[in-house]
């Protein structure tokens, strides 16, 4: 089933369009409320997000690709992103990651688990270096994290999935995913040139 | 130590008030009182007090804030906007997410100021995507604002129509430099623009726009409330008041600390951060945020934490973010961290930027592992050479800078490396 914008997420950006100085302005913002909504950006959330702010599809994705923090199909429902910065580096960081990769069996930067939970990635600094060594899951930072709290935010994820909670589940990589850009690309000029994988 | 024991911290005396989050009780004690002062002032005398106080940008440049408003044409025909550069995302620096966090309408207060110093009906916060607490303390803290008659059609009383928008980033460090802002902010991606024109011209929509940081701006109530003269007698002659400086690495105790502007660095790290940590021998300090040259333990006894005196030792201050490393870090190790980060930020749009911090990045990795040659260390000297200077923002010299420092001050780490064929460090 296609994604659609709640009636919610569609006032929520209609508001920002009648508050900020141009529609393109509003482009960040109404990504993450297609985020949100749906958990993750998907390319037909990018449609959507496109066709309210009177965009090309092929700019929105230009957009969502540089910027690396929103959540795309690939991530686990708990997004662990690990800064890899200096001072994180500094104490321990490295020791940590490999905790995390042998307690869910995935590497960092790599797949997610088997069951869509867990993705883990490194991220640059995210000004926590006060409480280095310092994790994001989600929304929420984590500091002076040890291999000990570490395990305990990992089962406070899952028992929060058990319960039903938590936002919903990206469906994980999307085989046919280069074939659906590459019909976004001639909204560019760019029909003529295949992406990788086609 | 005279001066550290009679100063009062006045940017993070919130810091432990859970309450500085409720608009009322900040009103009460009077958060708002610099703004109310200001409105009842002419723009043009709130930038003659600004520039008198001789207050300086804390985003990294330390521009000086009252020059940078004065430079604001007020004849072009078109908006006027302030935006609050709360992005926040050079290595080491945490000052900007806690100020947001635990004194929002400081900042708010700030922002009126700056606004009305310049005629602007529209400010903008920048906030890095990550900082989703401090986005929904800033939301909650601006529609608080507007119920109080803070902000909106009248702010305070004054026939001064102001509204703040928040907009929110998304993992771009680049995002930080004032023009990739600018460029953020309209809904693209985040490339830096060429200066001139500066964004005090042509900025945001193409409009007169002043970019401040978050600090600068919650400085600003105080120096409204308390006079130029009280800010100018702080700090020395040419970095007066005071700063929030960022201390982390191996610190006992790590932490956000105010203390006056021209304090000596040795006193911080001692004093309120406990003394050096890890092995408890220090190394090396980057005296403000990642792009700063390193300061040796030699240079740190002199250095004070002001910009002339860390210019005079060869760095910057930057953004205050004071990082220590003991004895047990391996220094090639540590700008190979570094140079992955400023490759991994390249915006792109420049090739000496976006293939020189790529080339930096690979050949320091490379020595690191044992595989270097004595020739790599002049390559990157000249690749050094080839970043700096010839690009359109400063985040390749930001690069440069800091690897040419540990060339010259550790030169002799990097040539062990190469002659033992390993890090000496294991
Ligand atoms: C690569 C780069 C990154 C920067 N990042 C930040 C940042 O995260 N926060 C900030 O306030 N200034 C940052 N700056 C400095 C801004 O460009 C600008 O000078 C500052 O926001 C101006 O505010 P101020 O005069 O109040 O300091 C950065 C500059 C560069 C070149
Ligand atoms: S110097 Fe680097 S970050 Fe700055 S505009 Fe050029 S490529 Fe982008
Ligand atoms: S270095 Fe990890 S949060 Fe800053």
């Amino acid at each position: 089933m296609p994604f659609e914008l709640s009636e919610r997420s569609r006032a929520e950006i209609e508001s920002l369009i009648a508050r900020y100085p141009t529609k393109k302005s509003c482009l960040l913002l109404a990504l993450r409320v297609v985020e949100r909504q749906q958990g993750w950006v998907s390319l037909d959330g990018m449609a959507l997000v496109a066709a309210m702010l009177g965009l090309s599809p092929a700019e929105v994705y230009g957009v969502v690709t540089f910027y690396p923090h929103y959540k795309r199909e690939v991530h686990g429902k708990y997004r662990l992103m690990v800064c890899g910065t200096l001072t994180c580096a500094l104490l321990g960081m490295k020791r940590l990651v490999r905790h995390i990769e042998e307690r869910l069996g995935v590497a960092c930067g790599g797949a997610r688990t088997a069951d869509g939970l867990f993705s883990l990635e490194k991220v640059e600094c995210i000004a926590a270096c006060g409480g280095a060594p310092a994790i994001q899951i989600n929304d929420q930072y984590h500091e002076n994290v040890t291999p000990q709290k570490l395990d305990d935010l990992i089962a406070a994820c899952r028992r929060e999935h058990a319960a039903g909670g938590g936002p919903p589940m990206p469906p994980g990589p999307v085989r046919d995913e280069p074939a659906r850009v590459a019909h976004f690309l001639p909204a560019l000029g760019l029909g003529r040139v295949a992406p990788v994988g086609v | 130590m005279a001066m550290a024991t009679t100063f009062q911290p006045f940017l993070t005396r919130n810091f432990g008030e859970p309450l500085a989050l409720d608009v009322r009780w900040c009103l009460e004690r009077g958060a708002y009182e610099g703004a109310r002062k200001a409105l009842a002032m002419p723009p043009k005398a709130v930038i003659e007090e600004v520039k008198l106080s001789g207050l300086r940008g804390r985003g990294g440049a330390g521009f000086p804030c009252g020059m940078k408003w004065s430079f604001v044409p007020q004849d072009t025909g078109k908006p006027v906007y302030v935006v609050c550069n709360a992005d926040e995302s050079e290595p080491g620096t945490f000052k900007d997410r806690a100020l947001i966090d635990r004194d929002p309408h400081q900042l708010l207060a700030g922002i009126i100021i700056a606004c009305w110093a310049v005629q602007a009906h529209t400010a903008f916060i920048y906030i890095r995507g990550e900082m989703v607490h401090g986005h929904a303390v800033l939301e909650k803290a601006v529609a608080d604002a507007e119920r109080a008659g803070v902000l909106g059609d009248t702010v305070l009383g004054a026939a001064f129509p102001l509204r703040v928008l928040l907009m929110r980033g998304a993992g771009a460090y680049i995002c930080g430099e004032e023009t990739g802002l600018l460029t953020s902010l309209e809904g693209n991606r985040g490339y830096p623009r060429l200066k001139p024109p500066f964004p005090a011209v042509v900025g945001a929509f193409g409009c007169p726009t002043v970019v401040n940081n978050v600090e600068t701006l919650g400085n600003l109530p105080h120096i409204m409330v308390n006079g130029a003269r009280w800010h100018a007698s702080m700090g020395t002659e040419k970095s007066p008041g005071a700063k929030v400086f960022s201390l982390s690495g191996h610190v006992k105790r790590p932490g956000n600390y105010e203390v006056p502007l021209g304090t000596p660095l040795m006193d911080l790290l001692d004093g309120p951060g406990g003394g050096v940590g890890g092995t408890g021998r220090l190394k090396a300090v980057i005296p403000g945020g990642s792009s700063a040259p390193i300061l040796t333990a030699e240079d740190c006894k002199t250095a004070k934490l002001d910009y002339e005196s860390i210019a005079q030792h060869g760095s910057m201050l930057g953004s205050g973010a004071v990082i220590v490393l003991d004895d047990s870090v391996c220094m090639v190790d540590a700008i190979w961290n570094l140079m992955r980060f400023y490759h991994h930020e390249s915006g792109g749009q420049c090739t000496p930027c976006r293939e020189g911090t790529g080339w930096v990045e690979k050949t320091v990795a490379r020595i690191e592992h044992g595989r270097g040659r004595m020739r790599d260390l002049d390559v990157l000297l000249e690749t050094c050479d080839n970043m700096q200077g010839k690009t359109i923002c400063v985040l390749a010299d930001a690069a440069a800078m800091p690897l040419r420092s540990y060339l010259k001050k550790f030169r002799a780490e990097f040539e062990a490396h190469i002659t033992q064929g390993k890090c000496p460090f294991g």
